[in-house]
């Protein structure tokens, strides 16, 4: 039972650091459907540094690299030309989709997978694995950003000036142009924080599996952005969410080796399925940021 | 008229530029001629009758995913399950002509695309009643869909509905099937282009027409272009969400329908190689306009039967990457076109 719940908060780390950059994003008025290619681009860039340097660390650096590169784009369309931030999304993760399978069969001659690349417990990181308890949960040190981002999200968002910034041109941009805000500058910043926390997610992927794969991150950033809706847009009711996300997936994984009577698919369709439920549990229950999806200056589009 | 409609056409083609320049840097990068490249591409498409005609079964299943995507679009939604609304109605389109292969062809083959097209539009009709319903949004439900449906087809597939290869369901009899195109064309013998093309062709130019000359594509116009006003005028919006999705859902499975009983004669795993995502390119290409969605197809058909001939020189994946930067080219552009139903900034407070 412990390990199944080590197991859950392990393996809730991507969609909590997506959920997070979902948060921080979306607070700022700038709906983040790019999530699911940034953990697609954050575990290839992982992948490639890894793979070249046999640093995870230094595979942390690449996978934010990869990540801001791409989310540069979605804020780009989305603030500086005000295009439709739902077409950009979905363009960014085709473009994700896109690179991801290019790179792989450029660099490995490969249709769907990449070498194996170093994880963690190859560093000094593997003297924390032997700690008792933190080791059983934080096997990467992604685990324990993803658990301590929560709470610096929400002290973001709440106490900080650049946090009321976001919420602001968000919330009222005219209002918080008033007062002197750039609003376009404080979204692109809340986006690119966002890509950096999501990338980071990607890499735990890439990192846990020691590889890059085709379509390794299976809807995982829309699963982050199911939980942003359902935290109502605040850091940690969306962490109970990923928590949740994470449970089902880990009981999913022990059904799959337990050699269960149900057939494998069901048990595939488990994180899906319970993400829908949510949805239809939590959507329309909370307020969503008043200028969530508006161009700013109003009409500019 | 033909001036507006070159003003229209002009961001699509200036997208269609930019994905290209950016591909033949690409080329570049990898040590090929884009020039080489490009004509080898044409050659193999444009060159040759077999060519054309795989360009024409390439562009069909996008011309239904195009319009799977550009009818609810219209109405102001965004349909990402093309993918799985494809597989149910690949399925069921399977079956369906299976269990009717004695009752003669005709029978057969009409029962099967009927079914497709149900089952297609039922998968769409549930996205749409959750958003009608509860507000679920529509781009999330339809990807977590994508992944339930394809896993509950699998699932029918390897435990109810495979024959004795285990990997597909049985082989369907030539007289349940669409006809050869290179029956009346004999120079594209040996493409899979089919009477499917032209099913798609006549869809594309009923909706044209449902979508500019009746009053359900007037309402679903309105609801995209002005949530407010179609609410002002009466127009229910939820019912515009699921009419639209339906429809969207039965193109989608139309697609479906096309691989089996167009190429395949059967239904196996990884029937659809991402048509419901590219009809999303296809679609935003479109610009609203149903007929608009063939030229799009056709251009990405071509592209996909020129990758899969120059496999040995490019990867194929770099389609993928064009794909995306059309999306992205159009969404910098701009998607709807100037004019008198131009969303107003206070009208789409729901957006």
């Amino acid at each position: 039972m412990l390990d199944v719940l080590a197991g859950a908060l392990r393996i809730s780390t991507p969609y909590t650091l997506a959920a997070m950059g979902g948060v921080l994003s979306e607070r700022a008025g700038v709906v983040n459907l790019a999530l699911e290619g940034v953990l697609v681009v954050g575990a290839l860039g992982y992948a490639l540094a890894a793979h070249a340097t046999g640093s995870p660390w230094l595979g942390l650096l690449s996978a934010m690299a990869f990540g801001v590169a791409l989310m540069g784009i979605h804020a780009w369309l989305c603030v500086r030309l005000n295009a439709n931030h739902i077409i950009s999304g979905v363009g960014i993760n085709l473009l994700a989709a896109g690179v991801g399978r290019f790179t792989l069969k450029l660099l490995y001659d490969s249709s769907s997978n990449g070498p194996r690349v170093v994880g963690f417990e190859e560093t000094a990181w593997r003297h924390v694995q032997e700690l008792p308890l933190l080791g059983a949960v934080a096997d990467t040190p992604l685990v324990l950003l993803g658990v301590l981002v929560v709470p610096l999200c929400h002290f973001l968002l709440l106490r900080l000036p650049l946090g009321l910034r976001i919420r602001a041109v968000g919330e009222h941009p005219a209002a918080a142009e008033s007062q002197g805000v750039g609003v376009r500058r404080v979204r692109v910043v809340a986006v690119l924080l966002g890509a950096v926390l999501a990338s980071l997610g990607g890499a735990y992927l890439a990192a846990d599996q020691h590889q890059f794969t085709q379509g390794m991150s299976a809807g995982r950033g829309f699963i982050a952005v199911a939980a942003v809706v359902f935290g109502r847009w605040w850091p940690t009711r969306a962490w109970l969410g990923c928590l949740v996300f994470g449970l089902a997936e880990a009981v999913q994984i022990s059904m799959q080796s337990a050699q269960t009577a149900i057939p494998s698919q069901f048990v595939q369709m488990i994180p899906y399925v319970l993400t829908l439920a949510v949805l239809v549990v939590s959507s329309g229950t909370g307020r969503m940021p008043a200028a969530l999806g508006r161009p700013f200056p109003e009409g500019a589009r | 008229m033909l001036q507006r409609f070159i003003r229209a056409a002009v961001p699509s083609l200036v997208a269609l530029a930019v994905a290209l320049a950016v591909g033949a840097v690409m080329v570049l990068a990898i040590g090929q001629s884009p020039l080489q490249v490009g004509a080898d591409a044409l050659q193999a498409t444009l060159g040759t009758g077999y060519g054309l005609g795989q360009v024409i079964f390439k562009a069909t299943p996008l011309i239904l995913t195009g319009l799977a995507v550009a009818i609810p679009y219209a109405a102001g939604l965004f349909n990402i399950g093309a993918e799985g609304q494809l597989l149910v109605g690949a399925l069921a389109s399977a079956v369906v002509a299976h269990l009717l292969r004695d009752a003669g062809g005709m029978v057969a083959f009409s029962g099967a695309v009927l079914a497709a097209a149900i089952t297609g539009a039922a998968a769409g009709a549930v996205p749409a009643a959750l958003k009608a319903w509860r507000g679920v949004h529509e781009v999330i439900s339809t990807i977590m869909l994508n992944f339930i449906l394809a896993a509950l087809c699998g699932y029918l597939l390897h435990a109810h509905l495979a024959d004795e290869s285990g990997s597909h369901t049985p082989e369907l009899p030539a007289e349940a099937l669409f006809g050869r195109l290179s029956a009346v064309v004999p120079s594209w013998t040996g493409s899979l282009a089919s009477t499917s093309a032209l099913l798609a062709v006549l869809l594309a130019a009923v909706l044209q027409a449902v979508m500019f000359r009746s009053v359900l594509g007037y309402q679903l116009r309105v609801s995209g272009a002005g949530p407010l006003a179609a609410r002002h005028a009466g127009i229910h919006a939820g019912l515009m969400t699921v009419v639209s999705f339906s429809l969207g859902g039965a193109l989608a499975g139309l697609a479906g329908a096309h691989f089996v009983l167009g190429a395949r004669r059967f239904f196996e795993d990884g029937l659809s190689a991402g048509e419901g995502f590219l009809g999303i390119a296809v679609a935003l290409m479109a610009r609203g306009h149903p007929l608009a969605v063939i030229p799009g197809a056709l251009v990405f058909g071509g592209l996909g039967q020129a990758g899969l001939s120059l496999g040995a020189k490019v990867p194929r994946e770099t389609i993928m990457v064009l794909q995306a930067l059309v999306v992205l080219a159009l969404a910098a552009t701009g998607t709807t076109p100037r004019g008198r139903l131009e969303r107003r900034p206070q009208e789409d407070a729901n957006a």
